[in-house]
């Protein structure tokens, strides 16, 4: 994993200004992420991690520091980007079609070509057969397959992932790590996971950052190298000899034990 | 025959004896819902012709349905009817259309500019709670006894609680889905186009319905106070020339109408609401 550099960020800093006062939620923090690299962040929650993927995204701009893009500076919401949330916010008054086929649309791709490209990808990913269903009628994890399908759909490099398996149920949130990674690796996206949950980091990921709490700095790094026989996957990732071991290390170094529970 | 899945379709659209007991049951029940319904109106209305017959009650004072049903043929045999329900629901459905629009555009202006929004907020909230009617002179002097002025109140009546109403849901639109359609590059019109309406539709249409009614009641307070033309017109002047029955035949025609209102905006519900639909 030495590709070019797809992310950079040079000592970001975000300060949130409200009635209140100031709250200081990143302090010169550095990142790079290299192109086709699966990069997990994990940090105690309320840290600053979804700051940090609002700036990646552009819609926030940081207070001090750059961030590239391709060695680009980010002015604003960029077609390279694209996102998946925690929640799948699909739009209840559209049919799954008519979801996935929303970034296209606002990007102004034509309609036919739009619902040529959404109605393949949504068939690629085990959802034919759905496209006129609303949300609704789907289970949670086909929610989130069609939320995928919306982000893919206008074909970004980067996928910024922020804790998109949380809101599911254990047996769903394995099966759907494993195909989303597989999607990506298949498409060669560089992705950005944002998670609390340090199994997930390690089983899915190339390198893991850990951030200290508020304000979130960068305390370790984790080059994640598995044992396991065939290819690489979240499932046999579990059973690797190694994985215990470098999940013990992320938790002390989050020190979840010693915080108190506020 | 008894090895057969449960699952066959009988005849009568049931999967089984039970099914079909239960399918039958929840028939019975509808019907007398509507049979019950039924002979409460015949019985009201046969107590009511009853009772002024043998003078148990003043016809004079409350009328009686035969001579209702006799001022309805004479109505619309001369054509009066006709072209009084035109007038009312004219009135009433240019007040909703225009109350609605207008409330909806001045809505999403204040969604667009919140420094217009925080400015405006006061004026809103006191001309919400202005009792309407009480604007009926007022127009009648500017406009003069005209539609115009009737329409106009119909407009008012409407307009303050649809901009209210529409204006919140328009705010609750939910963050994270502004989100996800921002890293796709929106603009804010497209932001409003996309989230920011689409997910006020159900206010909206809820709005739609107290609005016709509520336009209804300004069309017919207007028509009190000023018309010479409308069900409300017809009832002041059946009240000053004291025919109860002219009163009590525009008063059931009134009705009717306020329900058809209702019912076919109701109707807009499931076409602009589907995916509510179950």
């Amino acid at each position: 994993m030495s590709g070019r550099e797809r992310i950079r960020g040079d000592g970001l800093s975000y300060t949130y200004v409200t009635r209140a006062g100031e709250t200081l939620a990143l302090k010169d923090l550095d990142l790079v992420v290299r192109d086709g690299e699966f990069c997990s962040i994990v940090g105690p929650s309320g840290c600053g991690k979804s700051t940090l993927l609002g700036i990646i995204s552009g819609l926030l701009k940081p207070t001090e520091g750059e961030l590239l893009l391709d060695g680009d500076r980010v002015i604003g919401p960029d077609g390279r980007v694209g996102i998946l949330l925690q929640k799948d916010h699909l739009f209840e008054w559209r049919t799954v079609l008519e979801n996935a086929e929303l970034g296209l649309e606002i990007r102004g791709m034509g309609t036919a070509e739009a619902r040529r490209r959404a109605q393949q990808l949504l068939t690629n990913y085990g959802l034919g057969g759905f496209e006129q269903s609303y949300p609704h009628q789907l289970s949670g994890g086909m929610r989130q397959r069609v939320a995928l399908v919306r982000t893919l759909a206008t074909d970004p490099n980067i996928l910024l992932l922020d804790e998109p398996f949380s809101a599911l149920d254990y047996q769903t949130k394995l099966i759907l790590e494993r195909d989303v990674l597989r999607i990506i690796r298949q498409n060669r996206k560089t992705a950005l996971l944002v998670t609390h949950d340090i199994e997930e980091a390690v089983s899915m990921s190339d390198r893991v950052i850990v951030l200290s709490g508020r304000p979130a700095q960068v305390r370790s790094v984790y080059e994640i190298a598995l044992t396991v026989g065939e290819e690489r996957d979240p499932l046999n990732s579990r059973d690797a000899p190694e994985f215990r071991a470098y999940c013990k290390s992320i938790w002390k170094d989050l020190d979840i034990e010693h915080r108190t529970i506020s | 025959m008894s090895t057969a899945p449960s699952r066959e379709i009988r005849a009568d659209g049931a999967v089984s004896e039970r099914h079909a007991l239960f399918l039958r049951a929840l028939r019975r029940r509808q019907m007398s819902v509507v049979a019950v319904q039924i002979l409460l109106l015949v019985g009201f209305l046969a107590l009511w012709q009853i009772g002024a017959s043998l003078r148990l009650v003043d016809p004079f004072i409350i009328s009686q349905p035969t001579a209702i049903m006799q001022k309805l043929v004479e109505l619309t045999n001369d054509g009066t009817l006709g072209y009084h329900i035109a007038v009312t629901v004219g009135e009433t459905l240019v007040g909703f259309a225009l109350g609605t629009v207008l409330g909806i555009v001045i809505a999403a202006m204040l969604w667009w500019w919140d420094f217009l929004s925080d400015v405006s907020d006061p004026y809103i909230v006191v001309l919400n709670a202005t009792p309407k009617m009480a604007l009926g002179p007022v127009f009648i002097i500017w406009l003069g006894a005209t539609m115009t002025a009737v329409i106009a109140l119909a407009i008012s009546i409407s307009l303050f609680v649809t901009i209210l109403s529409v204006y919140s849901a328009f705010r609750q639109s939910d963050p994270e889905k502004l989100i996800v359609v921002r890293s796709f590059g929106a603009s804010k019109w497209q932001q409003f186009c996309k989230v920011v309406f689409p997910q006020a539709v159900p206010t909206i249409v809820a709005t739609l319905k107290v609005n016709i009614g509520l336009s209804l009641i300004g069309a017919i307070v207007g028509e009190f106070l000023a018309a010479n033309a409308g069900l409300g017109y017809l009832i002041v002047y059946g009240q000053n020339i004291f025919n109860m029955s002219l009163v009590m035949t525009s008063l059931m025609i009134l009705t009717v109408i306020a329900g058809l209102m209702y019912y076919a905006v109701s109707m807009a519900e499931r076409v602009f609401v589907p995916w509510q639909r179950k």
